[in-house]
């Protein structure tokens, strides 16, 4: 985790109108944000779209920061908030469009699986999209990020025993899904 | 006693003690389904662990920032055009119910006031021709136009006399009016124009 002090005093001097400090925290957090978004959605496109949407956000509501907590505890809450909500939004346009209906039924093969822009996409980011969205975003928290059962209940609002049953039953799946796939 | 994934995967993830590590490595040495079961936990382990090395291209934000940047400018106007289409068609409402409110009062009023102005004129008219008896009439005219009186007072009798073949007596007794009555309403000229109308009648 980045030093406090270093974060505050970047977050004051944007609020005091220095924007190249918005850039340079951004600069600071982009592989968080990006790495959350991109396995939450399981591609490029979709992640860069998760990732904007977190810097408006953040852009528009840092002045309402306290510097009572990490910035990065903030950030993460905002990111993991986005990231679902854009989930929503695009399983909802998944539900309604026929195109993409159609594209399913036609090659069977998971949109996860192909390559979006210049990245592609590992296996485990490919089952990750095979767990629910709630157990994908503990794992990610937890394995990929290194945060404590305690903070990710503090970021995600929900209590350590869910965070924990959450992780226990996507490392159980994903491990399930690997064991599939060498079969 | 925890399931034993559960404490494979605490294992893996750092959260045992030694003492429980010992413990489970032992468990593992003595069964050999144990030892599968905690390979294939491991390898997604591992999966992960390579995965996390995995870092963004240091000019991402470059390339971000920029589009963000963008979005951002692109919403700012958006919100004022929209506020200030908002404002503007309040405002347009606002003035178009006024200016509707206005006309159709105004309107209503002119109305109503033509439709007063035309009562008034008549019940002022009404109450005229009841307040103006036909006495009143005849004494105004024999005051200020006595000349129009006599002419109508000719013209009447005259019709009177030719279309119903009055005799002098008829004559005098049309209106319940006495001869010296008449003489001294008629002026002389009148007299002699009853009187020769009179005589025409009767005698040729």
């Amino acid at each position: 985790m980045a030093d406090n002090s270093q974060d505050f005093e970047l977050i004051k001097n944007f609020l005091d109108g220095d924007e190249s400090s918005f850039n340079r925290l951004i600069r600071i957090y982009q592989d968080k944000i990006y790495w959350h978004a991109r396995r939450m959605a399981g591609n490029h496109l979709d992640a860069d779209e998760i990732v904007q949407e977190v810097l408006i956000v953040i852009y528009n509501k840092l002045h309402t920061f306290k510097f009572e907590s990490s910035f990065y505890s903030w950030l993460y809450r905002i990111t993991a908030t986005r990231s679902i909500n854009y989930l929503k939004k695009r399983n909802l346009k998944k539900l309604i469009s026929l195109d993409d209906l159609i594209k399913r039924k036609d090659d069977g093969v998971s949109v996860a699986s192909k390559i979006e822009g210049t990245e592609r996409i590992s296996m485990i980011e490919q089952k990750l999209q095979g767990l629910p969205v709630k157990q994908r975003e503990a794992f990610i928290m937890r394995s990929f990020n290194d945060l404590s059962y305690e903070e990710i209940s503090e970021i995600t609002g929900k209590s350590v025993g869910t965070i924990k049953a959450n992780y226990f039953h996507a490392v159980n799946k994903l491990k399930e899904l690997l064991r599939n796939e060498k079969v | 006693m925890k399931k034993f994934n559960h404490r494979i995967i605490d294992y893996l993830d750092g959260q045992m003690n030694a003492k429980q590590r010992e413990e489970l490595e032992s468990e593992l040495r003595d069964s050999i389904q144990m030892q599968k079961e905690f390979e294939e936990y491991e390898s997604l382990f591992n999966f992960v662990k390579a995965e996390k090395s995995k870092v963004i291209d240091k000019d991402y934000a470059v390339s971000i920032i920029p589009a963000f940047r963008k979005r951002i400018e692109k919403k700012r106007p958006l919100r004022i055009y929209n506020k200030l289409a908002y404002a503007i068609s309040v405002f347009s409402f606002a003035a178009l119910v006024i200016i509707f409110i206005t006309l159709f009062s105004s309107t209503d009023e002119n109305q109503q006031s033509d439709f007063f102005a035309d009562n008034s004129e008549r019940e002022d008219i009404e109450i005229y021709i009841q307040q103006i008896s036909a006495d009143e009439l005849i004494s105004s005219y024999r005051e200020n136009q006595p000349e129009i009186l006599d002419s109508v007072y000719k013209n009447y009798y005259s019709r009177e006399i030719i279309s119903n073949d009055y005799s002098v007596e008829n004559l005098f007794a049309i209106n319940d009016i006495n001869y010296e009555e008449l003489e001294s309403l008629l002026s002389d000229d009148e007299m002699d124009f009853v009187y020769n109308e009179i005589i025409n009648k009767e005698f040729f």
